[in-house]
């Protein structure tokens, strides 16, 4: 798979993950603004990312991506094919 | 109506990435403690001596039998956002992996 595609989509899951943690961490803690703005930061990053991705890459969800013609969703590779999915690298971690 | 490629069929050798887990640093560790991560406080508030990133308990009055008590949680610092994918969790606080031989056999312990 293209390498920018596979980093984007590594970014761009490594985000939503973090926006599912601060959202929980959130509905404890509604009152944390320096939570609050780390998760309003990663929303406003991750809408970035996401049209970035999906301009470039193709609709990552059937119903709130648009398309270009003919309908893309269709197209290989489709997500829980492991050639969609990038490799988590030691160095990140 | 789905292509399979044969590519795709193919299983990874490794379900996750080893260095997420296997080859924790030492220091992530308290010594003789091999379940909890050695969290250093960030600079500035919360995390400084006085407003540790856990709050330490020190009395909790009134306990009951059977009842569990979890500190409640403080923002201290946040993993990036890969790394955080990665080992699972965003805050540091909360990382604490078992170190190899341990997921295999550990002795009890008694203080």
């Amino acid at each position: 798979m293209d390498s920018n595609r596979e980093e984007l989509l590594k970014q761009l899951s490594a985000l939503d993950f973090t926006i599912i943690e601060l959202n929980l961490f959130l509905n404890t803690h509604p009152r944390d603004r320096n939570a609050l703005m780390k998760y309003n930061t990663a929303v406003e990053q991750a809408k970035m990312l996401r049209m970035e991705y999906e301009r470039r890459y193709g609709p990552l969800t059937a119903y709130y991506s648009t398309s270009s013609y003919p309908w893309q969703w269709i197209c290989n590779p489709w997500p829980w094919h492991y050639s969609f999915n990038f490799r988590l690298a030691g160095e990140e971690c | 109506m789905m292509n399979m490629r044969s590519s795709d069929s193919k299983m990874p050798e490794k379900p996750y990435p080893p260095e997420c887990y296997d080859r924790v640093p030492e220091s992530e560790y308290i010594p003789g403690n091999p379940y909890l991560p050695n969290i250093e406080p960030a600079p500035g508030a919360p995390g400084t001596p006085g407003y540790p990133c856990v709050p330490q308990e020190t009395v909790i009055e009134n306990v009951k039998l059977a009842r569990a008590y979890v500190p409640f949680q403080r923002l201290c610092s946040t993993y990036p956002a890969v790394r955080a994918l990665c080992r699972g969790t965003l805050f540091p606080e909360l990382f604490s992996p078992y170190r190899g031989p341990d997921k295999k056999h550990r002795p009890p312990q008694y203080e």
